[in-house]
């Protein structure tokens, strides 16, 4: 059977699904919907649902019962559930905790009472019908708390794996505009990083480090049962829970795709009981966070006429044309330079999220709708983000045994501006640094662009623009738009036996659109007019899950919870892409878009159906549990990946964990008035991951239209591999092997609890894209390698106060990770990698070295020694204009041998206008052969941290609240590569520089009267001895020559105040007069402060670079990263 | 109850899914097999054209091409004081130090996936079941052709290097060792020689002069037999023929057997080369002979008007759309324009001064090869500084499609590979090399300068120049040597000439020597000298006027008598002048007062890294294999050629 087929099976089983879930139908686009709903059954379902949700059901009176319920600490409860056991009759209590309701029989009725984070409460009447006082207690000791642990929930106290987990209303709190940036910091071992402070910046999540070298490291996204790519396009107020699987005896179940962690998304639930209107919304300003100090005026054209006076007559007149004679220079002083950072960082931003949610229902029928509106705004000029969330829940209990669910998740993302992505692209941010401070005599500086390379002329364009006009220049939009509908029924076949199926299908719409202006260089390439490109890709999500569930007792003490389970995923895209050139520069690029027929000779338009990714799963999982003291769960999954080659698709996945709940012993009764938990797990389990790009296995040809032979005078397209790695037919499962063992701890009925966890993983067979030597290959996709993880997590909770009115409480987390490759491919011990930040323009290209041994994420390159000193040199020669290197004569000690060698100089590396002399920067002769060159490097930098976490305190007292969150990151070096090219002429024409490249603090040739000193003893009165400078002459390299130096790695240790929360809740009582049973206000610090050495913006960076494929393996890099901002927000909560 | 029914259908339906094993296996609707591109001709020649599609790229349309073909004593362009790791040091013969410049590996990696991709369309057509159609044959002949084109560039740019005959998979030996460059030239020529007969001349088909026909086929046979008879960088560093030190009597892999005229012969020694050279000249002018293009100038005119005649002078040429930004030809080479309704310039070749003194005044091909001006706006000119001049053969002003005011690259002017003029100088050379100067040698000589000169100096600066040369053997291949400077200046063939001859170093000495002794005399130093003393009359200053922004030169070659300045001012007013051959020397005045002179920069700098004044030993022309090539090879280094930057 053709897979289309198989799709279409998929599609029609869809639709049989959809009659159930009548919303689902809504939505699905096919004719056949208009058959389903002529069907009586779908117009029966569909009237009953709308009465359901509109009509409040009232059970026959005949002796009314009223009362109100009540929390532990008297507050009365709205919404809490009100049912007679037995009957079908319930209600909900309102606003003041009040309830009544018709009972058939006071004397016997038992009336059960429930509310959301209580406990569920049995309260028999005893004839007493009127003015019942009910008392609900708290659920709130975390043992009780359900986790979700995949294809089912488990209460923690019966877990054996280890899962850290979060709950919504902890999230909510606090003003967010994503997911992850909500959970950073608070769970152990789970490091969050933002690539850069961009509103649109990726969201990196490792879970324990991450074992893969090449292969994608995020861990599996499952978003209500879902498999998703991220979890950046939901909202965070939407968030039930979010639990993260962290070993393998917990993964397992999701096998191959579990190996790097799963975190489970859990999107809120309708929770019934009587209709509330809730109302969430902040405002928020923002600004930088820390600005860099560039040269002033006055240094910025002292700078550069040195620079011109080192270039000799030539060079002074091209100076004195754009900046005046030397004598006059002094009156830069008073000239105020150009800020470059605030007019690219400098945006009045205003970001705000709305949220409004609607939830109610009855005893049968529960349903929740929420929307949310977020905008975020950027630093950067033109550059926000905007997103729209609408979820919608529905649960409904067709019978007894027949119970169904339907979700909505619709998102709707805009981002405007291409911010910095990726560091490279478009508009560099350390522009805002090396942007002229002032450009002299006249407003445009007068060189002539034909003596200029490509790369040179962009620049020479981009310094005569102000960074927003470039800004404009360089106009993207991205839209994404995903409609998620998932639907589930359980039929409660037997009493305990429970038949499960859930389906999803999601559909994503993503738009980009890039408008390159008339003075890019890309235009400069066509016709010199403004063109654009705009990629359509949409993709198609289907996924179907059959489980079924079987919990049993035998005897009094054994307890078992069966589950055996089958799974469909299937994942597909399309993409189209137009292209066309040559339009008018006074069209907006939005009226060009729409309508591109008015472009130019040159159009494109192609189109792709890259082959799907399909994958089969059956799975089943045993727990066991033994007079609740001695736990075992068994884990088993197999799954088959169309990624593979037949014969290597199937990968097997066990597990097996236990669990030993001390406190329930006999023996431990004693300790029982201090000690509430104590549970000692360890459990063992393999996890796969096959997250390659597909169509690695073998080759095929698919139509390439770029690039083209221009027989004709015209584009003639052509056949082309349709991957450019070498095909890999036995690629298989990259398998990681976790041992895991962890301590739960609660003292004082759980005042203080906390986990001890260690972990030992490995990780086999590597889906490595290696480098290779091949005719019309470099890369191929192996497995190979082994790494390894290690680590020890730490989670602490406090809760000191715990009163009515007052409480306060603390909680801690620290993950310590020692990540290892243990092997390469065989004969390989170092692999090197390149960050791409520089391009080739980067001496020695590769900066970074994977090698057996060592954690991933080495930085490579040349050991910084300061500069050469005129006691490097013997003497100057005036008529060469050369310095000549002083031989220096060293004798062994213990040998007795001499040798006579030069100081080494850097033979051509460095390019520079000075060449070597006095002042030129120095790099160590590592193996001593008389010469720095390409084999003079060694490590440099780990990027890596020793340990990151978080710490955060909150309270309350009376109505107002306070939190406060930490989190941190130590022993990790960044790569601060913004600083080298800030530091030196890069690929501008008289570019400013950092600060402390100032006159007093480098090494200069300049005298007071404006001359080239070229005298040793002079240069060494000037720059050394008393009057040593830090820091080396900029001049030192070429204009489109970086080097990777140990000067430029940077300790990226930090400890960051993330937020501040201060809140106040208006009373019940003053607030009900508004129909309002809660209002919240508050105001929130976002990004407080920073304490760190690091000297960039920020020490939490990742800017991916060019080449992504390898950027987890170079990671640390910061070039044109987006800064992050300091923000003020005001927000409310409100529930009517 | 209908629910369970709609359960037990579910069920149902999910257990018939599950059954299907062809969902592991997904196919794509984008993605076709081997076996379909191959169906037919006109697919099959959509996986020719992706071979071809890398000349679209820039590590050929301005790196291999024509950028990194200098410095020799014809193209060249000044690098600065020092090597900066760029291209430059290509040109200042230090590459040395380029492991790790991405150009280079670009270079490299595109070479090998033309390679691999004309070896899956060898395979592929071979494979095919309509293999024996005429067109399947063309197609099959132009993938040996772009074969052999790349490895041409590999050998000449690397040396020895990997060798693959068959496309890459899996299960091959992927990294392999260095292969000589003869072994790659003879496995090469025998392949053309065993497809050219079944591929069409340009006249036979529509797409003319803008594919590998066969009489490219014809004429790369005879250029890749004379690159085997002739010299190449040796792992040791010294310039060698393969009869110098491979077994070319007995390794069949340096033989190539050929039929001509019913005749069967195997070539083997480098004489033997020479004569297949010969051979496939000549067959190419019996099977399509043509006359030359009367106007020399007309042949790069054409090329910048997309004019693509067949059965003339150009047998093939590169082809670059006008769309979608093809081609570099008239941005880094060509006239230079700095502003224009036609967009501008960068760029980065040139012409050596003492190559614009060596022509003969008449020779039409000096002024068509080199421009003295350059455009500051579509009719504006200025003048260029000796040490700047640039190729005259291509303007993008000539463009009578405009690209825009504010465009650069992609003119989608084509670059010329192989010329008519090119086969009969090849002959020349092939049998002045076998039998000295016979007629047969001089005729081609006669042919190809005729066009040369005007019709009044053909007895004289032709016919009498090549009874002049023909004198010896050695005499006249030092008038094919210079006459092929003449012919091709511009095109950036004399790079890797030089390297077959084994005359570069020598070349790069006479040079400098000639460019300071015009120098010299320009500056009337040193003029007892006889070889200072012979520029002593040569133009140290070149007068002009302008008219209407264009420039007239009054004086192109030597200095003016004050008389015909005085003339000049008379007849046209102000006349205005510009450094000529006084900036081939530089004098230095220090501080003190002290008068000192030097080399100009120009000469100082431009062949940097050869430094042997015999100009006997190897010149460092090779580049390295990038370093990151290297970390993936077990065999692959940079040891030897000269290629040791310490």
């Amino acid at each position: 059977m053709m897979f289309s087929q198989n799709v279409q099976v998929l599609y029609r089983f869809m639709h049989i699904f959809s009659c159930l879930l009548a919303f689902l139908c809504l939505i699905k686009r096919y004719e056949k919907i208009i058959h389903y709903f002529n069907s009586n059954f779908m117009r029966k379902l569909f009237c009953s649902l709308l009465l359901t949700i509109l009509c409040v059901c009232y059970a026959n009176a005949q002796t009314t019962v009223t009362g109100v319920v009540k929390d532990d600490t008297g507050e009365s409860l709205l919404g809490a559930s009100v049912v007679v056991k037995g009957t079908k009759g319930g209600t909900i209590t309102d606003l003041n905790g009040k309830f009544s309701l018709s009972v058939t029989n006071p004397a016997t009725a038992v009336l059960k009472v429930s509310y959301i984070g209580m406990k569920s409460l049995e309260f028999p009447l005893k004839g007493k019908t009127s003015d019942l006082q009910i008392q609900l207690e708290s659920n709130s000791n975390q043992l009780n708390e359900m986790v979700v642990v995949g294809y089912g929930s488990q209460k923690k106290r019966d877990l054996t794996g280890s899962v850290s987990s979060i709950q919504g209303k902890e999230l909510s709190r606090i003003p967010v505009a994503s997911a992850g940036e909500a959970l950073t910091g608070r769970l152990a071992g789970v490091q969050i990083t933002t690539s850069d402070g961009s509103p649109d910046a990726e969201l990196i999540i490792r879970v324990r480090g991450g074992g893969s070298i090449t292969g994608d490291n995020s861990p599996l996204y499952v978003v209500d049962g879902f498999p998703a790519n991220n979890i950046n396009d939901i909202a965070p107020g939407d968030i039930q829970s979010i639990d993260v699987l962290k070993d393998a005896s917990s993964t397992a179940i999701y096998g191959s795709r579990g190996a790097n962690g799963v975190v489970i998304v859990t999107t809120k639930r309708a929770a019934g009981g009587k209709t509330t209107i809730s109302y969430n919304g902040f405002m928020q300003t923002k600004k930088l966070s820390k600005r860099l100090d560039a040269l002033d005026p006055y240094e910025y054209v002292l700078l550069n006429y040195e620079n011109a006076a080192l270039s000799g007559a030539d060079g002074i007149s091209a100076f004195t044309k754009t900046f005046g004679v030397w004598d006059d220079l002094t009156l830069y002083k008073s000239q105020r330079g150009h800020d470059w950072q605030k007019d690219m960082f400098g945006s009045n931003v205003v970001s705000q999220q709305h949220n409004i949610s609607l939830n109610g229902g009855n005893e049968k029928t529960r349903f929740l709708l929420s929307t949310t509106f977020n905008k975020d705004g950027g630093l950067m000029p033109s550059n926000d983000y905007t997103r729209f969330n609408t979820n919608f829940n529905l649960e409904h209990e067709i019978s007894r045994s027949l119970k169904t669910s339907f979700n909505a998740r619709l998102s709707d993302t805009k981002v405007n501006g291409s911010g910095s992505a990726g560091g490279t692209y478009k508009i560099r941010t350390s522009q805002a640094i090396t942007s002229p401070a002032v450009k002299g005599l006249s407003e445009f500086v007068t060189v002539d662009p034909a003596t200029m390379t490509e790369e040179e002329y962009t620049q020479w364009v981009q310094a005569n623009l102000s960074l927003t006009e470039q800004a404009a220049q360089y106009w993207k939009r991205t839209n994404t738009r995903t409609y998620n509908f998932t639907g589930s029924l359980d039929w409660k076949i037997v009493n305990n036996l429970v038949y499960r199926v859930e389906g999803g299908y999601e559909y994503g719409f993503n738009e980009l659109k890039n408008y390159w202006g008339e003075i890019t260089t890309v235009a400069s390439y066509v016709d010199g007019k403004p063109l654009v490109d705009w990629t359509k890709t949409n993709t198609n999500r289907l996924r179907l899950a059959n489980t079924l569930t079987y919990i049993f007792k035998l005897g009094e003490n054994h307890n078992f919870n069966l589950m055996a389970g089958q799974e469909l995923n299937s994942y597909s895209t399309n993409y189209n892409y137009l292209y066309a050139t040559g339009f008018s520069t006074d069209l907006s690029p939005d009226r060009i878009f729409a309508n591109l027929a008015l472009g130019g000779t040159t159009k494109n338009i192609t189109s792709n159906f890259p082959v799907a990714n399909n994958q089969s799963s059956l799975f089943g999982r045993a727990i066991y549990n033994f007079k609740e003291r001695y736990l075992l769960t068994a884990t088993f999954r197999a799954d088959g990946s169309s990624r593979f080659a037949p014969g290597h698709q199937w990968g097997y996945f066990p597990a097996l964990a236990g669990a030993w709940r001390m406190i329930e012993e006999p023996f431990m009764a004693d300790t029982r008035k201090w000690l509430s938990n104590l549970k000692l797990r360890v459990g063992y389990g393999v996890a796969g991951n096959s997250n390659i790009p597909a169509g690695q296995t073998s080759s095929s040809y698919s139509i390439q239209s770029t690039k083209t032979y221009g027989l004709g005078d015209v584009q003639n397209n052509y056949w082309g591999a349709t991957s450019s790695q070498l095909p890999n037919p036995d690629l298989k499962w990259e398998t990681t092997y976790t041992r895991n063992a962890g301590l739960d701890f609660g003292f004082f009925n759980e005042k203080l609890s906390g986990t001890v966890e260690y972990y030992n993983n490995t990780t086999k067979n590597l889906l490595l894209q290696i480098p290779i030597t091949a005719p019309g290959y470099t890369t191929t996709m192996k497995n190979v390698g082994q790494t390894s993880n290690k680590g020890v997590e730490i989670s602490l909770n406090v809760q000191l106060i715990q009163k009515k009115n007052a409480s306060f409480g603390a909680n801690f987390n620290i993950g310590f990770n020692k990540s290892n490759v243990d092997k390469l491919a065989d004969g390989v011990n170092v692999q090197e990698y390149a960050s791409g930040w520089a391009g080739t323009d980067l001496k020695g290209y590769n900066d970074y070295r994977v090698q057996v041994g060592e954690p991933v994420g080495l930085i490579y390159g040349w050991v910084n020694d300061g500069y050469y000193k005129t006691t490097d040199f013997d003497s100057y020669n005036a008529a060469t204009g050369k310095y000549v290197l002083k031989t220096v004569t060293t004798t062994d000690p213990a040998t007795g041998v001499t040798t006579t060698k030069t100081v080494a100089p850097t033979i051509g590396m460095l390019g520079g206008k000075i060449g070597v002399r006095p002042g030129t920067a120095k790099y160590k002769d590592l193996n001593g052969d008389g010469v720095v060159d390409d084999n003079d490097r060694q490590i440099i930098g780990r990027t890596a941290p020793k340990f990151t976490g978080g710490f955060g305190f909150n309270g309350t007292f009376h109505g107002f609240d306070a939190s406060m969150l930490f989190n941190f990151v130590y022993g990790n070096q960044i790569y601060n590569a913004n600083k080298i090219a800030s530091a030196q002429q890069y690929r501008a024409t008289n570019p400013n520089m950092l600060s402390f490249m100032s006159q007093d603090s480098r090494y200069t040739y300049l005298d007071n009267n404006g001359n080239i000193v070229t005298d040793l003893a002079t240069l060494a009165a000037m720059n050394e001895g008393a009057n040593a400078k830090a820091y080396w002459s900029p001049f030192s390299f070429g204009n489109a020559t970086v080097l990777p130096s140990s000067w430029a790695v940077e300790n990226g240790s930090y400890l960051r105040l993330q937020n501040v929360t201060v809140g106040y809740t208006i009373p019940t009582k003053l607030t009900k007069k508004f129909l309002c049973s809660q209002f919240r206000i508050y105001g929130t610090l976002n990004n407080v402060f920073v304490l760190t050495n690091y000297t960039g913006y920020d020490p939490e960076v990742n800017t991916a670079v060019r080449g992504s494929s390898t950027s987890g393996l170079t990671p640390g890099v910061d070039y044109s990263a987006y800064p992050k901002s300091f923000s003020w927000t005001l927000g409310v909560n409100v529930t009517f | 109850m209908k629910t369970t029914k709609y359960i037990a259908l579910i069920i149902t339906a999910t257990m018939f899914f599950t059954a299907c094993s062809d969902f592991l296996s997904p196919t794509s609707l984008s993605n076709f097999d081997g076996n379909y591109v191959f169906s037919n001709s006109g697919d099959a020649k959509k996986m020719v054209l992706g071979v071809y599609a890398l000349f679209a790229q820039d590590s050929y349309t301005s790196r291999m091409s024509s950028v990194w073909m200098q410095n020799t004593d014809v193209e060249a362009s000044a690098p600065g004081a020092l090597p900066d790791g760029t291209r430059r040091d290509i040109w200042s013969l230090q590459p040395g130090g380029l492991s790790s410049f991405g150009d280079i590996k670009t270079a490299w990696d595109h070479n090998y996936l033309a390679i691999d991709r004309a070896n899956q369309c060898i395979e592929g057509i071979q494979k095919s079941a309509v293999a024996n159609q005429k067109d399947m044959k063309m197609l099959l002949g132009e993938s040996y052709c772009l074969r052999a084109y790349r490895y041409f560039l590999l050998c000449n740019f690397w040396g020895d290097v990997p060798y693959f005959r068959k496309a890459a998979d899996a299960t091959m030996q992927l990294d392999v060792p260095r292969t000589d460059k003869n072994i790659i030239y003879s496995g090469m020529i025998q392949d053309l020689v065993n497809c050219e007969p079944n591929m069409y001349f340009a006249d036979e088909y529509s797409d003319g002069i803008e594919r590998m026909n066969r009489e490219f086929a014809l004429g790369m046979i005879a250029r890749l037999s004379l690159f085997r008879a002739g010299y190449g960088m040796t792992a040791g560093g010294v310039m060698k023929r393969a009869d110098d030190y491979l077994d070319v009597a007995h390794n069949d892999s340096l033989a190539v057997t050929y039929t001509i005229d019913g005749v069967t012969k195997v070539a083997r020694t480098y004489t033997e080369y020479y004569q297949l050279a010969k051979d496939y000249a000549q067959r190419l002018i019996a099977l399509k002979p043509r006359l030359l293009n009367k106007n020399y100038a007309t042949i790069f005119l054409n090329e910048c008007q997309w004019i693509k005649p067949v059965n003339d002078d150009v047998l093939y040429e590169v082809a670059f759309g006008n769309t979608n930004g093809g081609g570099d030809v008239g941005w880094c080479i060509g006239v230079p324009v700095t502003a224009s309704s036609k967009g501008t310039t960068t760029i980065q070749v040139g012409l050596t001064p003492s190559y614009y003194f060596s022509f003969d005044q008449k020779d039409v091909r000096r002024d068509a090869t080199i421009s003295k001006v350059q455009y500051s706006s579509d009719t504006e000119q200025g003048t260029l500084g000796i040490t700047s001049l640039a190729t005259n053969k291509w303007n993008r002003l000539l463009l009578t499609t405009s690209p825009g005011s504010t465009s650069s690259k992609g003119t989608g002017i084509n670059w010329p590979l192989m010329r008519y003029s090119d086969v009969l100088l090849m002959l020349a050379e092939a049998e002045n090399q076998l039998n000295g100067p016979t007629d047969l040698a001089k005729q081609m000589l006669l042919t190809v300068r005729t066009r040369a000169f005007n019709a009044v100096d053909y007895s004289q600066k032709v016919q009498a120049y090549v009874d002049s040369v023909s004198t010896n053997k050695d005499a006249f291949f030092n008038a094919i040597v210079n006459e092929r400077a003449w012919e091709f200046g511009g095109e950036c063939l004399r790079k890797f000439d030089l390297v077959r001859w084994n005359n570069y170093g020598q070349k790069i000495i006479e040079t400098r020597a000639v460019l300071d002794n015009i120098g010299k005399a320009a500056l009337g130093l040193e003029l007892t000298k006889p070889e200072v003393a012979k520029y002593a009359s040569y133009a140290k200053s070149l007068y002009y006027i302008k008219a209407n922004g264009t420039i007239t030169f009054l004086n192109s070659y030597y200095e003016p008598t004050t008389a015909q300045i005085n003339n000049w001012t008379v007849t046209y007013g102000t006349v205005t002048l510009v450094d000529w051959a006084k900036s081939l020397y530089a004098k230095l005045t220090a501080t003190d007062g002290s008068v000192t002179y030097q080399s100009a920069n120009f000469t100082t700098y431009s062949w940097r890294g050869y430094t042997d004044l015999s100009g006997t030993s190897a010149v460092p022309y090779l580049l390295p294999i990038s370093s990151q090539t290297i970390a993936t090879s077990v065999f692959l280094n940079n040891n030897g050629y000269l290629l040791s930057s310490k």
